[in-house]
């Protein structure tokens, strides 16, 4: 390596080189088809979205995803903590912070504008669709040049950087939809752009120079020098026990996030309310997104709050503190249950109460009121009242799911396994759409509706089998004690069947066979995944 | 072990002092043979061991954002023992702030920190892996003392790993030797001493340790 700048490409290139020959093979295989189209004059277009999709979009965000995380540093660093995520270790090099901000921004300024004039040369596209050349490229590389800068700036706050950085991002993606939406031309699509690389470059710069001098600003000091509010030791009551003082422990660390997350969303979503004036669907569309927030951000949380270790800047793996508690494996998974409660309890307490007094401010519980008066005279009162609280008592229900089946992943401390699993859930989602899209165009409604008993019956009986192994596992491994695992099983069963009743009353119509109710009751209730969890954190703890 | 003893545990780097002091914790899985830990699988039985063993360790990974009165609370809810005079006194030796957040201490305050929770229940056995690596000698002074404290109380046992071997030499009155997870050499550290005597002078343990890890390095190279 004869420079800094060689070598600090080096380190990207060989640390992310298999990702480097799965786009460049991706690049092959665009190429070669659009080679066998033209040479050959066949009748190919990707004129269907799905198709579409599939072939050039899912895996151009990808790779532009994956890109964003390799040029900020991400891969490594935790996006809610206050301190820049740069990594330390390339501040003690003897390179100027110009150039430990620049060159990493020059890499990923090339690699995306090579990536998108690559897709653009290669890909096929649908025929009459005008694609420009030139600034998406730049729109790609001014959203990674901001997100880098925001990346590794330190903040105040933890939890900040994350606020700063979608809300600039988002500035800067729906400015560039309403230049499309105004057919604005090429030129002024770059004027928009262009200038925000260097701009972002300059704070980059900035935000290195502080870092590197371990400049953090943290709020607590400028508060307290003006108000004096330094803190002091408080004299709280002792813990009732060991399982008590862990479930605090883990409340502390990971329960207020999504709280916290949820308030900062709220006002925005609620605030539509005002501009909603006397369209209902307006209304019951504002108040359904407000009700999917909750499940929606948990799954963000959740990525914290499955972790092992004590500190958010650890590895995965379970760390000495954690580790060395005298509580078995099965009270340090109770105690994050128990902080997931807890978090969702306040998080819901907080949208219930925001919504209501949001909707008697704005003036719009009229409409929700004859709605619901509408909706009881149809299915009558009690299903009605039943079908809301179902719906309320869904959502949070999901949300506490979401915030602890990710747990036998988080917890077995194997970064291949918890990278892994996020990679296939992105690539479902991805591929989800497509798929949705293409069932739909087609007029398959039909058959997958036939098909529903049949999927639905395979998917409760790899669940069964999935919830049996664990089960032995954990019979076998003392993990668990008999009445655990007797209690855990009674409570399943019970919820199960009270949701096929709640369903079944609910749904009363020759239409959907009860069965079926019965295996979506089955499904719905979780069961494996979560039991999984003191496996997952037994194999971590005692490697 | 027998109960009481102050037990040095020292090796070249790799040599297995760690890996050891993982398997007593019940941080490790014994692929082969087992590990009794106050006659419990510290696998099979993390509470019954746990709560009978101070820890500290170089990396003492202390949360960061907790106050150290709020590590005190926290802790003294794992342990029946805890005492908090003791902890009090071991706060106001260690001149420890309780207000203070862990994430900014000082490398030494935060091992006094962890000295703090490890001692004030009274464990049956201290184990200290390189608890002094990196601290300045008052701090490294406030170590040795706990361990003095430790035993002073009756029946109970430290496992103090080190590179310091003047520090083990002052403590310990049993030394173990390992390299490449083997023991090379295991004894109470006075007959250590007189096993090594050559013409009347007795070599330091730095002296015993070169000759017999030293060698034994050399001959697996």
């Amino acid at each position: 390596m004869r420079s800094p700048a060689a070598a600090i490409a080096w380190e990207f290139r060989q640390r992310h080189r298999w990702g480097l020959f799965v786009f460049v093979g991706y690049l092959v295989v665009l190429a070669a088809i659009k080679l066998v189209v033209f040479a050959r004059g066949l009748p190919v277009t990707l004129d269907s979205p799905e198709s579409f999709a599939f072939v050039v979009m899912v895996p151009l965000v990808t790779t532009f995803t994956y890109s964003l995380a390799v040029f900020t540093f991400g891969l490594d660093g935790d996006l809610a903590a206050r301190q820049s995520m740069y990594p330390a270790r390339l501040f003690t090099l003897p390179v100027t912070t110009t150039a430990l901000s620049v060159l990493p921004m020059i890499y990923g300024t090339a690699a995306m504008m090579i990536l998108w004039l690559a897709t653009r040369t290669l890909a096929l596209w649908p025929s009459g669709l005008p694609v420009p050349w030139i600034w998406p490229a730049f729109l790609a590389a001014s959203l990674l040049a901001w997100t880098q800068a925001l990346t590794w700036m330190p903040y105040p706050i933890p939890g900040l950087r994350i606020f700063v950085t979608v809300l600039l991002l988002g500035t800067i993606d729906t400015t560039a939809i309403l230049a499309l939406h105004f057919k604005a031309h090429e030129s002024v699509m770059l004027g928009i752009l262009a200038p925000q690389i260097p701009l972002a470059y300059l704070v980059a710069r900035f935000a290195l120079a502080r870092a590197r001098c371990g400049d953090a600003p943290h709020w607590r000091p400028a508060f307290a020098s003006q108000a004096q509010i330094a803190p002091r030791p408080r004299h709280r009551e002792r813990f009732s026990s060991p399982a008590s003082a862990h479930a605090w422990f883990e409340w502390r660390r990971h329960g207020r996030s999504l709280p916290a997350w949820v308030a900062i969303l709220l006002p925005f979503e609620l605030v539509l309310l005002w501009v909603a004036g006397e369209s209902t669907g307006l209304v019951v569309t504002i108040l359904i997104a407000v009700l999917l927030t909750p499940p929606f951000m948990a799954t963000f949380a959740a990525t914290a709050a499955s972790r092992s270790s004590a500190n958010t800047g650890d590895s995965c793996g379970v760390t000495p503190f954690i580790a060395t508690r005298p509580l078995t494996n099965a009270e340090l998974i109770a105690a994050k249950l128990r902080m997931a409660i807890r978090s969702v309890s306040v998080t819901w307490l907080l949208v219930l109460l925001a919504m209501m007094i949001a909707l008697a401010l704005s003036g719009t519980s009229g409409l929700l009121l004859e709605r619901l008066r509408r909706l009881s005279e149809i299915v009558g009162a009690p299903r009605a009242v039943v079908a809301v609280l179902l719906l309320i008592g869904g959502c949070i229900a999901a949300t506490w799911t979401q915030l602890v089946q990710g747990l036998y992943v988080g917890l077995t401390g194997r970064a291949s396994l918890i990278n892994g699993s996020v990679v296939l859930v992105l690539g479902f989602f991805f591929l989800f759409g497509p798929f949705a899209e293409w069932i739909v165009d087609s007029r398959r409604l039909g058959e997958v509706w036939s098909a529903l008993p049949l999927i639905f019956t395979l998917l409760v009986t790899v669940k069964m089998i999935a919830a049996v192994w664990v089960v032995v596992r954990l019979y076998r491994g003392r993990l668990l004690s008999d009445r655990a695992l007797v209690l855990g099983a009674g409570f399943w069963c019970v919820a199960v069947f009270a949701l096929y009743a709640v369903l079944v009353w609910l749904l009363g119509t020759p239409h959907i066979p009860h069965y079926l109710m019965m295996l979506l009751a089955i499904l719905a209730i979780p069961l494996a995944r979560l039991s999984a969890a003191p496996l997952a954190l037994a194999w971590n703890r005692h490697r | 072990m027998p109960r009481g003893a102050v037990y040095g545990l020292v090796g070249a780097n790799g040599a297995g002092k760690t890996t050891l002091i993982k398997h007593i914790l019940g941080l490790l899985r014994a692929q082969t043979g087992s590990v009794r830990v106050f006659g419990l699988d510290p696998v099979a039985d993390p509470v019954g061991v746990l709560s009978r063993i101070g820890y500290l360790s170089e990396e003492n990974d202390l949360p960061g954002w907790m106050r150290i009165d709020e590590l005190i609370r926290y802790s003294r809810a794992f342990y029946p023992a805890w005492d908090d005079d003791y902890a009090e006194e071991l706060r106001r030796s260690f001149t420890l702030d309780p207000a203070a957040k862990i994430a900014t201490l000082s490398k030494g305050q935060r091992a006094r920190v962890g000295l703090l929770v490890s001692l004030s229940y009274r464990p049956d056995l201290l184990v200290l892996d390189e608890p002094s690596s990196g601290l300045d000698p008052i701090v490294r002074r406030d170590i040795l003392g706990a361990i003095i404290r430790t035993i002073a109380g009756e029946g109970r046992t430290v496992l103090f790993s080190s590179h310091l071997l003047e520090e083990v030499e002052q403590v310990a009155d049993h030394v173990t030797m390992i390299d490449h997870g083997r023991i090379v050499l295991s004894a109470p550290l006075a007959a250590i001493r007189d096993m090594h005597r050559v013409d009347g002078r007795v070599p330091s343990l730095d002296e015993i340790f070169v000759a017999r890890v030293g060698s034994s390095a050399m001959t697996v190279s």
